[in-house]
């Protein structure tokens, strides 16, 4: 296991899309000289990490220092939603590969199926919350064209990554909590990729389409 | 019970008594008069004073003028692109006039938050980046071929070029490509160089994946800069700016390596070999979450022995960061 000092050296630069609490150590107040020595030199070590670490902490040091890490209730509220809908999202493209995908297609379906389902494990990890289940309204709303003929698919599926994509968006406005904020962040950013990709398979060479957004963001906060 | 006059001493003892010794001295060191010397820390060798960077506030002006930087950085660049002859397919002209809107849009907006902010607006390229980074890139790229003029077994002259050892001519055929002398032939004799110009296409995409880089690059700082915003309308802002501008990079992933750069390889447990002109592959979607770790480019041609500099790019730190104090060069 690595120690205090070793995990200091080891913080990544970018912000991790999970975050692992350490348990804390229990306090000993009892001091003997090697334990003097040891928590001094520990010291000394923590400091000179912690200036190694100055440039890769700029970014947090311009008035965010008061938010929580860890997402409050009002996060949690509404990330619960989100896993229902990235579990949701996953199972549709689940339904496609099940309907009939080959080659490259299928390749490029099954990522985008475990990338939701891995944007909804990681959500679950930093609220505690269990998976539960997918979002039916979103399924129902999209199984038909997720499991119909190519060109269906693939304007369904570009339809739903341009509204989660919005979603997240829209969502990222209402959170309280850093670890909220850097996770929707880095969701929202794979969705506006799967959604480019989804868009030159559907045959798109409008680049309002292609760049742009036009979709709704899902009324998630009212179920919340 | 020992004797205190027991001289006998063990190894813990020993290290023990050596420990404590060392602390003492370095304590005493500390807190004596006069010490002298030089403050700096040691130092081998006989390099350069040591510059230390000054200490500016990063606030959110700050950030802000750092993210309009970015977007003025990439239109230059585009720019620049659009200049050079041929270093942008005809088909990709729109495409690129569409990137220059988009990138202008978000600076005009970051300059718009930075003065909400309390700041003054940057609306130029970020001179770090545009030294550092952009004008050694684009210099690579524009240059030329270097071949050595080497002897074969039988005496006779050949030049050594991208791997390859060849017969010398004005127009050089290698495995990659042919390409053709831009300096003179004549007279050559071991170790001389001859300079070619680049494989057919090789400048536009070089200026392509570059191009598709600094899209993944400028996604990457807005991402951080989300989480890093203290306002809502800066952080969504923010957001905005990363997906628009991933959806770019997306988009020139897949204008260069067409239907095979949708997905990385390795994200389904694949290597990911580099091109056949040894250039890092790229893909729409090359990771699950939003990435803001480095990221890495081929730019420029292979040397003599077929190797290619790598240019690597990075969120903007404390040497890039658009401090309230800077202001843009006359």
């Amino acid at each position: 296991m690595p120690s205090e000092e070793g995990r200091s050296r080891m913080t990544r630069k970018d912000p991790s899309p999970v975050d692992l609490e350490i348990a804390e150590r229990e306090v000993d107040t009892t001091m003997s000289r090697r334990s003097l020595v040891t928590a001094g030199g520990a010291a000394a070590l923590g400091g000179l990490a912690a200036a190694l670490l100055v440039d890769q902490t700029a970014f947090a040091t311009a008035g965010t220092d008061e938010r929580p890490n860890v997402p409050t209730e009002a996060d949690a509220a509404l990330l619960g939603q989100v896993i229902a809908l990235e579990l949701a999202a996953s199972e549709l493209y689940r339904a496609k590969l099940e309907s009939g995908a080959e080659g490259d297609l299928a390749v490029a379906v099954g990522v985008m199926a475990e990338n939701h389902q891995a944007f909804a494990q990681a959500v679950s990890g930093i609220t505690g919350l269990s998976a539960g289940e997918p979002n039916s309204a979103v399924i129902d709303a999209n199984l038909a064209g997720f499991t119909g003929s190519d060109s269906d698919f693939f304007a369904a599926a570009h339809g739903l990554e341009q509204t989660a994509a919005a979603t997240h968006t829209a969502l990222i406005a209402d959170y309280e909590s850093d670890d909220a904020i850097a996770l929707t962040a880095s969701i929202a950013i794979t969705e506006a990729r799967h959604a480019t990709v989804l868009a030159d398979l559907l045959g798109v060479s409008d680049l309002d389409v292609l760049f742009g957004n036009t979709a709704s963001a899902l009324s998630l906060g009212d179920e919340a | 019970m020992s004797s205190p006059l027991d001289i006998s001493t063990g190894r813990r003892q020993a290290l023990k008594i050596g420990g404590l010794s060392a602390t003492l001295a370095a304590l005493a060191a500390a807190c004596g008069d006069n010490r002298g010397g030089d403050d700096a820390p040691g130092r081998v060798g006989d390099a350069p004073a040591v510059t230390a960077l000054e200490s500016f506030e990063v606030d959110q002006a700050v950030l802000l003028r750092t993210a309009s930087s970015l977007e003025y950085t990439a239109i230059s660049v585009y720019e620049t692109a659009l200049g050079l002859d041929g270093a942008i397919p005809d088909e990709l002209v729109p495409v690129v006039n569409r990137l220059i809107e988009d990138h202008q849009a978000i600076a005009d907006q970051m300059v718009e938050l930075t003065e909400a902010a309390g700041g003054v607006g940057w609306t130029t390229s970020n001179p770090w980046l545009m030294d550092r980074l952009v004008a050694p890139t684009l210099e690579k790229i524009l240059s030329d071929v270097v071949g050595l003029v080497v002897l074969d077994e039988s005496g006779g002259l050949m030049v050594q070029v991208i791997g390859q050892v060849v017969p010398i001519a004005e127009t050089v055929t290698t495995t990659l490509g042919e390409i053709t002398a831009t300096s003179s032939i004549d007279d050559l004799s071991e170790g001389d160089e001859i300079t070619f110009t680049r494989l057919a296409d090789a400048v536009p995409e070089d200026v392509m994946a570059f191009a598709q880089t600094l899209e993944t690059l400028a996604t990457a700082s807005h991402q951080e800069l989300a989480s890093a915003a203290s306002t809502v309308e800066t952080r969504v802002a923010h957001l905005e700016a990363a997906t628009l501008e991933a959806r770019h990079s997306a988009a020139l992933a897949i204008a260069i390596g067409g239907a095979e750069a949708y997905v990385s390889p390795a994200l389904v447990g694949e290597e990911v070999p580099p091109t056949a002109r040894f250039q890092i592959r790229h893909f729409a979607v090359e990771s699950t979450f939003g990435q803001t770790a480095q990221i890495e480019v081929k730019a420029g041609p292979a040397d003599l022995n077929a190797v290619r500099e790598s240019v690597v790019l990075q969120t903007p730190a404390a040497n890039s960061f658009v401090y309230n104090e800077l202001e843009p060069e006359a």
